[in-house]
């Protein structure tokens, strides 16, 4: 890790090899560092204007420089501001003899090589520039340079890559934050773009960023004011989802006020549900109890709150029928919901006197031990009806093949994709997905509901036309072999991805 | 009013997770809204046991049918119950004793050590509280920063983290400069705030004590400094044989504290015992050796004498030797302990084989024994209960490795067993529908199989798109895909109307009644 120091500050840069490098990998630090200081005692400094632009060095390099110049040799220094300025202490010798001026031909070329060496140094990005990225919860920085006028230098080898620093004073510590590689797409825009992530919120930064090419890396480009990160009201890669949330969830508000101002609503029969009221009857008529279990979920799963609903219906049925509904719960919370759902049941059907809560009780968290006990209950008991309505993994097939063997009637309503087949081939009736959903707006018949169901069905519209797009530009993608189409198929898939 | 809070708190508690996720300034909202579920949660856990002791006693009581599993409920209940909480067994947290130390309690507002230095607090932008391990022993008024009791190296890294500007950092490094204990208990005395205690690693000298009680003279501090001085100065001694090669001078070069007692044949120890002088003791009491590869040859020969060992074992044997002859001097009870590793990668070995092999470490275990019996008589507990309820060997861990798991492992097993009498059932060939589900669950079972490979893999490239794998791979991932994706986009849109009717209150079924 590098950081670089600011000279600017300082206002001292050498002349002689003109670069500055740090002994310690990690931190270069500043205009008091120990590599300036160590450089300012051997050549002579001269101020530099702000903005002019530095070099990197190594070691090597400028003890290469100084021994040149010892010899006598032209060393030309490096390019600053474009123009090549002689060394101050550099100067051609006289030759008076043949052997002399063979050394300073040899030395020369030598200081030529070494300086060839020098310019395979890109010159520094310009114009850096840095803005809080927008939209976001203030942890981003959006960087903006101009490239390096060697970033595409054939004869230097050009950039390789950019380095980016992050320091918290101007002139204090820099770290490295990020590289970022050569785009083609630099080349066109003749500038550079990079978002810096994992920023503190309104914490002042600085920024600087180096040119590396084969030859070194370039001084830095200084951000002259601190940016800082503000918190945005709105996180804008979330700005789809809040369009489609819009584009969903308005249809079920609107057909709800629909429903509210008497338009009628049909609704498609769902057996599943239509045979609740003959399985708590049948279970009245065969004297035995109806098994409710409404998942292994906590209420913070909404399919526990679905089957919850269910539970309500059921209750009421069977607080009617005079039925007994017995729910073992593997969550504390989930059983104090269903004590409530079913007082409340047995209260609006005028049996407030039939409702006995240590039905509804709590028997494990565990996975495989609430399956225990529930299919020992069930062996024990032989419920005339089953209904599972809400999260199961696991155990689904565990408690319908038990149901199944004791001959009850079962109704299981999940969200579970994997669990829906189990329950299709051990239960009498199956809610699938969304229709285990919509059990509360069927059961209860009422306007306000059955509207949101309606509103349901425009979403469907809109996925099923977003899936017909996709499958038409992916054909066309396919047949033209990428071009227009590929390019509409991708975006639509990077927006819908966010 | 009994609905209508509930609503309300739904209401709220749902607005505030779905602002959460389109708002940056709501965002940690969420996360407050989380943790109140879980406190919830917790509430009702304890609900929920109650619950399940009273259903369960008044089985009891009643004389229920099947009031007998009932009452292995409860006493396993209770069982679990106590054994998890006091953590019976449990050892403490190694990274919370700290070995080789005694501490006395003294009150943080006790402590008289007080440094300040001139510079201001700085507040982060983001408004961050200062470190957790510092928060308690740091202060500040205008213009300077105080820090109570000594600061360590990790506080010191905290602090500077905590802001990045020069200025602050300028401030640690003057506080931690003198926030330090005075040079004859430099890097021994400690002061732990979290808990509030004085520490000293090591035994306390006279001059040691002397040294901490100039530092101040309030009676607290007095009070800790001489209690610390005296625990500091405790003896255990230890019944040993001692190995012939713990010599007095070998002792006193691992620690001034330890002795050895011919008279009554006993290890002493005074004070406190660190990690590393036990490890240095134990390795000191154990007879070291030259490895080389003739004792390899020897003891080859002597594991074969007394059954069989195989080329790999011979080969494990020559290269553990090369490795231990190449390290020079070492524990012949670590050796053979690295040989037997290695032998039983390379091949079972039999009882004798082992007795053989392991001879000279289960010889060294007396002495590894009574030096852990010293450390243990030596050392002050600090957190009794600091340690994993789960810890391996408690009663806890015991209960849930080989009663728990077991019997869970049990009922899950069943599983295959309902599956296969679920499709027998399924897969009846009623109707077309019905026919169709056999065919294709047919070939998905052979695909995934080695029949399916077994009866079409000789099938020419041209004919590949017959092969049994390859049409059980497409149904799969695209008929299966197809179906289970519109399934998921059903259910994606239920829970979303759900979810508003929820927080809406337009749906209160949940709660018991859809009216008020």
């Amino acid at each position: 890790m590098t950081c670089w120091q600011g000279l600017a500050a300082s206002g001292l840069t050498s002349t002689a090899g003109n670069k500055h490098a740090c002994s310690s990998p990690s931190l270069w630090v500043g205009g008091e560092s120990v590599a300036a200081r160590r450089v300012a005692g051997r050549n002579t400094l001269v101020p530099r204007s702000r903005g002019a632009p530095d070099r990197a060095a190594t070691p090597q390099r400028m003890a290469h420089s100084a021994a040149a110049s010892r010899a006598g040799g032209v060393l030309l220094s490096r390019r600053a501001g474009g123009a090549r300025l002689p060394v101050k202490n550099a100067h051609l010798p006289h030759f008076r003899c043949g052997a002399a001026a063979a050394c300073a031909l040899v030395v020369t070329l030598c200081a030529v090589r070494l300086t060839a060496a020098e310019n395979d140094v890109p010159r520094p990005p310009r114009n850096l520039s840095a803005s809080d990225h927008p939209w976001d919860g203030g942890d981003k920085i959006d960087l903006r340079w101009q490239l390096s006028p060697d970033h595409n230098d054939p004869s230097g080898g050009g950039v390789q890559f950019y380095r980016i620093f992050r320091g918290y004073e101007r002139d204090g510590e820099f770290e490295e934050v990020a590289l970022v590689p050569i785009d083609p797409s630099m080349h066109a825009a003749g500038e550079a773009a990079f978002t810096v992530e994992g920023c503190k919120r309104q914490q002042p930064y600085f920024f600087r960023v180096t040119a590396v090419g084969a030859g070194g890396e370039s001084a830095p480009a200084e951000l002259v004011d601190a940016v800082e990160t503000r918190r945005q009201l709105f996180e804008g890669r979330k700005l789809v989802l809040a369009v489609f949330l819009i584009v969903l969830c308005g249809p079920v508000l609107g057909f709800i006020a629909a429903a509210r101002r008497g338009r009628p609503l049909r609704v498609r029969r769902i057996p599943g549900l239509e045979a609740v009221e003959e399985a708590v009857g049948r279970a009245t008529e065969m004297g035995r109890p109806c098994l409710f279990v409404a998942g292994i979920q906590d209420m913070n799963d909404i399919q526990t709150i679905a089957g919850i609903t269910i539970l309500g219906r059921v209750a009421t049925l069977a607080a009617q029928n005079d039925a007994r509904v017995e729910v073992p719960t593997s969550r504390s919370l989930v059983m104090t919901a269903a004590r409530e759902t079913v007082q409340a049941a047995y209260l609006a059907a005028g049996r407030p006197d039939a409702y006995n809560p240590d039905l509804i009780y709590y028997v494990t968290d565990d996975q495989f031990a609430y399956v225990a006990y529930v299919t020992g209950l069930m062996a024990r008991e032989k419920p005339a009806a089953c209904f599972y309505m809400g999260s199961f993994f696991a155990e689904s097939l565990v408690l319908a093949e038990t149901g199944n063997a004791i001959g009850a009637i079962q109704m299981a309503g999940t969200a579970q994709v994997a669990q829906l087949p189990f329950f299709v081939a051990a239960c009498d009736y199956t809610l699938l997905g969304e229709e285990f959903f919509a059990a509360s707006a069927y059961l209860s018949g009422e306007p306000d509901q059955l509207g949101s169901l309606k509103g349901q069905d425009v979403g469907k519209l809109v996925v099923g036309a977003l899936v017909c797009l996709g499958c038409l530009f992916a054909t066309l993608a396919e047949l033209t072999g990428g071009g227009v189409w590929q390019t509409v198929l991708d975006a639509m898939q990077d927006y819908l991805a966010r | 009013m009994k609905r209508t809070i509930p609503l309300f708190i739904t209401a709220i508690g749902g607005f505030v997770l779905v602002l959460a996720v389109f708002s940056p300034y709501t965002e940690s909202w969420g996360e407050e809204a989380a943790i109140w579920f879980d406190i919830l949660a917790a509430i009702a856990f304890v609900l929920g046991g109650g619950n399940l002791l009273k259903m369960h006693l008044k089985k009891i009581s009643d004389r229920q049918a099947g009031w007998g599993y009932s009452a292995v409920t409860v006493v396993s209940f209770m069982v679990m119950l106590y054994v998890g909480l006091v953590k019976w067994g449990s050892p403490p947290a190694a990274n919370q004793e700290h070995y080789g130390e005694v501490f006395v309690p003294l009150k943080l507002d006790e402590l008289p050590l007080a440094y300040s230095a001139e510079g201001d607090l700085p507040t982060p932008p983001s408004e961050e509280p200062l470190p957790a391990s510092v928060r308690r022993q740091v202060s500040s008024s205008p213009g300077l920063v105080r820090f109570t009791g000594w600061m360590d190296a990790s506080q010191r890294r905290a602090l500077r983290e905590y802001h990045p500007g020069r200025a602050w950092h300028a401030v640690v490094e003057r506080l931690y400069e003198q926030a330090q204990p005075p040079e004859p208990v430099r890097e021994r005395a400690k002061y732990y705030a979290d808990q509030e205690v004085l520490a000293y690693q090591g035994r306390m000298t006279a001059e040691a004590r002397d040294a901490l009680l100039a530092l101040a003279h309030t009676p607290a501090w007095h009070r800790a400094v001489t209690q610390l001085y005296e625990a500091s100065q405790r003896e255990a001694r230890v019944q040993v044989q001692a190995p012939a090669r713990l010599t007095p001078e070998l002792l006193a070069g691992i620690s001034p504290d330890l002795a050895y007692d011919p008279g009554q044949g006993q290890l002493v120890c005074r004070g406190p015992m660190t990690l590393d002088v036990r490890r240095r003791l134990i390795e000191a009491g154990l007879p070291a050796i030259q490895w080389d590869v003739a004792r390899g040859e020897e003891l080859a020969a002597g594991l074969a004498e007394r059954g069989p060992l195989s080329t790999a074992q011979r080969q494990a044997i020559e290269a553990v030797s090369r490795r231990l002859a190449a390290l020079g001097q070492t524990s012949e009870a670590e050796a053979v302990l690295e040989l037997f590793r290695e032998l039983a990668v390379a091949g079972p070995l039999s009882t004798q084989q082992r007795d053989f092999l392991l001879a000279p470490y289960r010889a060294s275990f007396p002495w590894r024994a009574a030096v852990d019996r010293l450390f243990l008589a030596v050392h002050q507990q600090k957190y009794r209960w600091s340690g994993d309820y789960r810890a391996e060997g408690t009663p806890f861990w015991w209960l849930y490795e080989y009663a728990m798991k077991p019997l869970t492992a049990t009922m899950f097993a069943m599983l295959a067993f309902y599956v296969a009498s679920a499709a027998f059932r399924a897969f009846r060939a009623k109707n077309v529908e019905a026919t169709l589900l056999l065919a294709t669950a047919f070939i998905i079972l052979l695909g995934r199989t080695f029949a399916g490979q077994l009866l079409t893999g000789w099938l020419p490239d041209w004919l590949g798109w017959l092969r049994i794998d390859r049409i059980s791979a497409e149904i799969m991932s695209v008929y299966n895909t197809a179906g289970t994706r519109a399934i998921m986009i059903g259910i994606a849109l239920g829970i979303a109307s759900t979810s508003l009717k929820v927080l809406l209150g337009i749906d209160r079924s949940y709660l018991g009644s859809d009216r008020e």
